[in-house]
């Protein structure tokens, strides 16, 4: 109460603008080891309520009457730092952290720290503590970014093995994922088993399912954001991972002394025998990949940075007969970062992104492949401002070029009887200007407002279809064709997306926060199967495919207990989306060049609960979560081969209400620590026969209404045991060892259940992927 | 690293996934019209097939309870020629038209069904488009069947759809009837032993769109089991090369892929498969199946199993047939699809 009253008073000391001195205080808040700037870190002043955060870089600058503070830095896997100052000059300084991994007393995630779910006007955001990620049980072992979040209320896959997530209610195209800020279009490997991205190369990973910042757009559900490893700035150090299908190393240190650092990070897989364990003919197949990620950091001066990032990732899988397909990307971008003075800051990227992907055909006289790709280049610039503690402004914008090639044909050989067909290439320009706004009001109020202008526009060249009028789309109502010349506009759209949070703290332990978010899509993944398959592929809006829109309302009321010891939160939200890509029954997507007349336009609505709870200190650490969710449906209009179950709303395929997780942590002492996963979810909706019928002679299943049955529902249990040989906190060469069970208890999920006819009549079968207790162990050296 | 490499094994010596039967009940919506059937420029007569879906156990004729009694079919070109297909006595699901009416290419062809309960199915005209000759036919063998495989060459100035139809006829035997009452109805000459039809039940498509005017080569469209009691008698082979159009190739791959469901996320999504007729008045109502208008030409071929060769080549895009390796019991004239007790005279 005192407290409350002596910043209440500060408050009204610091309004009134009476004539007293101020200095700036700025500081960037390191790492102790590599020197890295730690973003998001907490910083706050003895006698005032709120704290400030750093920015990307760990850098913070705050403008504060003259006087001495206490001042407490916090930030997530770091000892909390304190020191006193008196300020009465303008004071630059640098504060670094020191990890707690030796104490192994973290929790694996957690959503925010200490008290920051409380004084935080941001809400839904997951973030992952990496240094803790191997210690969540996972299959094969292999630490998995992806598969940590779906532990997360809210974000969900279709399946085990499954690419991509569904963050509430939205597909896996919705989900904007930047690494170092470079668009990620593939985020998973062998087909969904893994996620594409080395967790080991990464610093810090943040999820945002709600209220996400105006300087990101262009996707409707979520914002992942991923940044790699720094460079250590005093000697060089690293890690070498060994598992069951994998074998990673990352790299950091100087190149030139408080000048030049890198990062390396390099992962190659193995996975050939976990394959041969799938029944035929599937045994039969052959796969491969690696990725790498690198970072070059140059600080020019004490003001400037520059900084290189490159990823790449490479993928082959070879079915049993004939088929290879192959997944490439190339990633990179260059950035430039100044604190151009005390309250100001800038920060200029140019990226380059290259995503191929395709299929090679091996049969005899029709050897071929077919490609596809995307190209995004990207140009990001923008300023923040932060003239005193109460104010945080951030203007800027960005602009993207795609080019897009749907398809190339080939024929391989001379003799190959394949034909060469090139589908017409697609170009789209999206620019988006934005400015945003934080505000802490008074200790109990606070607000963010943004809002972002995005405008986007098809270019030339390009042959466009006219459709007869008041008739379905098909080939057969081709009225004529107009083509566009290079670089002219086809078609534009756009539009304001608001974004708005606010905060009312009730008591020092309790907050209420509501969000709005207004989004807009101009990219889409065309897919027609359940999960992410190796033959979908993006395209840009167009004359017919409008932008999918979405407009997410949030509420959350957040709570801790026993001095922030418990965690506990209540969030719910409502989603209403327009311009949901779905798909004709039966559409033929793939190779298709008048793919208009494939697609439909949805409509679609989301809404759940999620309930979380979690403890945070002592030698048993945990979550709990539950989130009760849905998302919907509908697609009508005149014409029947237009109409999805007769116009009414239907379940999206990834529609799965309940889910529940619950996780644990025990520290044993001497390193050594066990942890487990309990995991339950709704089985997702499926398509199951609803009648059959007799065509050449044989029993042919129908289905008439999409996505109105269900498989069984799923869950699992798995532990894990790890043991981290350092005897102190300090010391650098070390092992970790990790003995994990995956699916404990051997439960047969469904992954699938089909329908397949036997003689003549049908039966049901479920297929389960992982339908056995899984074993692995990984061994870690780091030096 | 011992350590490591034993608790490999014990992750690689366990099945990962599998695959189990259900017991799960599954809706039945009411019954609709299936159509199924297609005409040719062959000599008549034409056969369609006209039931509702329902619930099928076994056996792959129509019983009259699913059969469409009573419907008027009337089948008809741009010139206003027609002919009815009227409804056979013995196979209830079965219409055919006279031996009089032939198809010819070149016209375009339009089927009008008139329900017992006042409902009128039709389909758009279609055009019996021409299709090129097959140019080679040949066979290799492979473990228990022969494969037969033909070249064509795709016209270049057209888009061109193909289907194969194709079957066999081969020596087959059983163990001969259980009772000797059957054998006496059988007549006895070939009770244990007859020549009966292989067919090759899957709609085998091709589009030219990835080869236009190239050739189409080494197209596999049989397999013929080899009798393990007469593994050296002769194969008579017939391949019918059709031409289809653009929705009747969408059609059957989409018939295909729905029968070769493997349960794999990568599936595309189940859906209803829509054909080409639709009632008059509303087209929200369609029926089920597709009414097929096919040029066609034929190509046959004899082979003696003894000379071909063999081959371990992949087999691509057809799958072997189910066969029973045990000899069965029954009259062989009734267990198997019998040509008859001599094997065809002459096969040109």
């Amino acid at each position: 109460m005192r407290t409350t009253l002596l910043s209440f008073l500060f408050l009204c000391f610091s309004l009134s603008l009476v004539a007293q001195t101020k200095f700036f205080l700025s500081g960037t808040v390191t790492d102790n080891i590599s020197g890295q700037g730690l973003p998001q870190a907490s910083v706050f002043f003895s006698g005032l309520s709120g704290g400030i955060l750093t920015d990307s870089l760990g850098k913070f600058s705050v403008r504060l009457p003259a006087r001495g503070y206490t001042i407490t830095v916090r930030s997530l896997g770091y000892r909390p730092e304190s020191f006193t100052i008196n300020l009465n000059q303008n004071i630059s300084k640098i504060i670094p952290l020191s990890t707690r991994v030796g104490e192994l007393e973290e929790v694996e995630i957690k959503t925010t720290k200490e008290d920051r779910n409380i004084k935080e006007t941001q809400m839904g955001v997951v973030k992952l503590e990496m240094k803790n990620l191997k210690k969540i049980p996972v299959v094969f072992g292999e630490t998995d970014i992806i598969k940590a979040l779906t532990l997360q209320p809210g974000i969900t896959t279709v399946g085990e093995g499954a690419g991509g997530f569904n963050v509430r209610g939205g597909r896996v195209d919705q989900n904007l994922v930047l690494l170092d800020g470079m668009p990620i279009y593939n985020t998973s490997h062998l087909l969904g088993f893994l996620s594409s991205v080395n967790a080991d190369a990464l610093s810090n990973v943040s999820l945002y399912k709600a209220g996400i910042p105006a300087q990101y757009g262009g996707r409707l559900s979520s914002l992942l954001e991923m940044n790699t490893k720094s460079g250590n700035n005093e000697k060089i150090k690293g890690s070498v991972g060994v598992g069951l299908i994998t074998t990673k190393a990352v790299f950091e240190g100087p190149i030139l002394k408080n000048k030049l650092t890198f990062m390396l990070a390099g992962r190659i897989a193995y996975p050939n025998f976990m394959i041969k364990q799938f029944p035929a003919p599937s045994d039969k197949s052959k796969a491969f990949f690696y990725d790498f990620n690198g970072k070059l950091q140059y600080k020019i001066n004490a003001k400037n940075v520059l900084t290189l990032n490159t990823y790449g990732s490479f993928d082959n899988f070879k079915f049993a007969d004939d088929t290879l397909y192959f997944a490439k990307t190339q990633t990179l971008s260059l950035q430039y970062s100044s604190n151009v003075s005390k309250s100001v800051s800038l920060n200029i990227q140019g990226i380059y992104c290259n995503y191929k992907f395709g299929t090679q055909g091996f049969q005899q006289d029709y050897e071929f492949t077919l490609s596809s790709k995307i190209q995004h280049n990207e140009l990001r610039a923008f300023a923040l401002f932060t003239p005193n503690e109460k104010v945080k402004a951030e203007i800027g914008a960005n602009v993207i070029d795609y080019a897009i090639n749907q398809g190339d044909l080939q024929p391989d050989l001379e003799k190959s009887n394949i034909i060469s067909i090139k589908l017409p290439r697609e170009f789209a320009r999206e620019t988006s200007p934005y400015l945003s706004f934080d505000w802490t009001i008074n200790p109990k109020l606070s607000l963010q407002a943004g809002v972002r202008y995005s405008s986007f526009q098809n270019l030339g060249p390009k042959l466009v279809f006219n459709y007869v009028e008041g008739q379905s789309r098909t080939n057969q109502t081709i009225q004529d064709s107009i083509l566009f010349a290079k670089s002219k506009p086809i078609q534009q759209y756009s539009g304001i997306e608001p974004r708005l949070s606010f905060r009312v703290a009730l008591s020092k332990t309790t907050a209420i926060k509501v969000n709005f978010n207004r989004m807009r899509q101009y990219v889409h993944l065309i897919s027609n199967t359940t999960a992410i398959s190796p033959v979908d592929f993006w395209k840009v809006s167009d004359t017919y495919i409008p932008p999918q829109i979405a407009d997410q309302l949030a509420l959350g009321i957040f709570k801790n207990f026993k001095d922030n010891t418990y965690e506990t939160s209540i969030e719910t939200y409502y989603k209403n989306i327009q311009n949901l890509v779905e798909y004709k029954n039966g559409a033929r997507l793939f190779f298709n060049p008048n793919l208009e007349t494939e697609l439909l336009a949805a409509k679609g609505k989301a809404y759940g609960v999620e309930v979380s709870v979690q403890k945070n200190k002592g030698n048993l650490k945990g979550s709990f979560a539950y989130a009760y969710s849905r998302t919907l449906a509908k697609v009508d209009s005149d014409f029947p081969t237009e109409q999805i179950n007769r116009g009414q709303w239907f379940p999206s395929t990834f529609d799965k209400p309940h889910n529940l997780s619950i996780s644990i942590q025990q520290f044993l002492g001497n390193g050594w620590t066990f942890s487990s996963n309990f995991v339950y979810a709704s089985g997702r909706p499926a398509t199951y026969p609803d009648r059959t019928y007799r065509l050449l002679g044989k029993t042919v299943i129908d289905y008439s209404s999409r996505n109105l049955d269900r498989i069984p529902a799923y869950h699992r249990l798995d532990v894990a045991l790890i043991k981290d040989s350092r005897k102190t906190s300090d010391q650098k060469r070390y092992k970790t060892y990790s003995l994990s069970f995956y699916n404990l208890y051997g439960q047969r999920n469904p992954y699938s259940v089909y329908f397949a006819r036997f003689n003549n009549s049908i039966r049901a079968y479920r297929l389960s992927v992982f339908g056995n207790i899984i074993p692995a162990i990984s061994v870690t050296y780091n030096f | 690293m011992k350590k490591n490499i034993i608790l490999l094994f014990l992750a690689v010596m366990m099945q990962l996934s599998c695959i189990e039967e259900l017991e799960l009940p599954y809706r039945n919506e009411e019954p609709i019209l299936v159509v199924d059937g297609e005409v040719t420029n062959e000599a008549p007569p034409y056969n369609l097939r006209l039931s509702y879906s329902g619930k099928f156990v076994s056996g792959s004729i129509i019983t009259s309870n699913l059969a469409v009694n009573g419907a008027r079919v009337i089948l008809s070109d741009e010139k206003g020629n027609s002919v009815r297909f009227k409804q056979n006595i013995y196979e209830p699901a079965l219409y055919q038209t006279d031996a009089k009416f032939r198809c010819e290419i070149g016209r375009t062809y339009a089927l009008r069904i008139e329900m017992p309960d006042g409902k009128v199915y039709i389909t758009k005209p279609q055009l019996m488009k021409d299709v090129s000759p097959i140019t080679n036919i040949y066979a290799n063998k492979i473990k228990n069947f022969i494969r037969f495989y033909i070249d064509t060459k795709d016209p270049a100035n057209s888009v061109d759809y193909y289907r194969w139809k194709s079957y066999s006829i081969s020596l087959k035997s059983t163990i001969g009837p259980s009772n000797s009452n059957e054998s006496g109805n059988a007549n006895g000459t070939c009770s244990t032993s007859c020549w009966a039809y292989n067919r090759e039940d899957a709609a085998n498509i091709f589009s030219d769109r990835y080869i236009n005017g190239n050739e189409i080569k080494k197209r596999l469209v049989l397999f013929s089991p080899i009798e393990e009691t007469a593994p050296l008698s002769r194969h008579y082979a017939e391949v019918k090369q059709m031409s289809i159009s653009q929705e009747a190739y969408l059609f059957w791959q989409q018939y295909e892929e729905q029968k070769t469901r493997t349960g794999s996320i990568f599936d595309p999504l189940p859906a209803t498969i829509i054909g080409n007729i639709v009632n008059e008045k509303n087209d929200k109502d369609f029926a089920l199946g597709f009414f097929g208008v096919s040029g066609v030409t034929t190509k046959r071929l004899m082979v003696e199993p003894a000379n071909l060769s063999f081959s371990t080549e992949e087999s691509i895009n057809l799958r072997p047939p189910v066969v029973v390796t045990t000899r069965l019991s029954g009259n062989c004239e009734t267990t198997y699809p019998s040509y008859g007790c001599t094997p065809p005279v002459e096969w040109k």
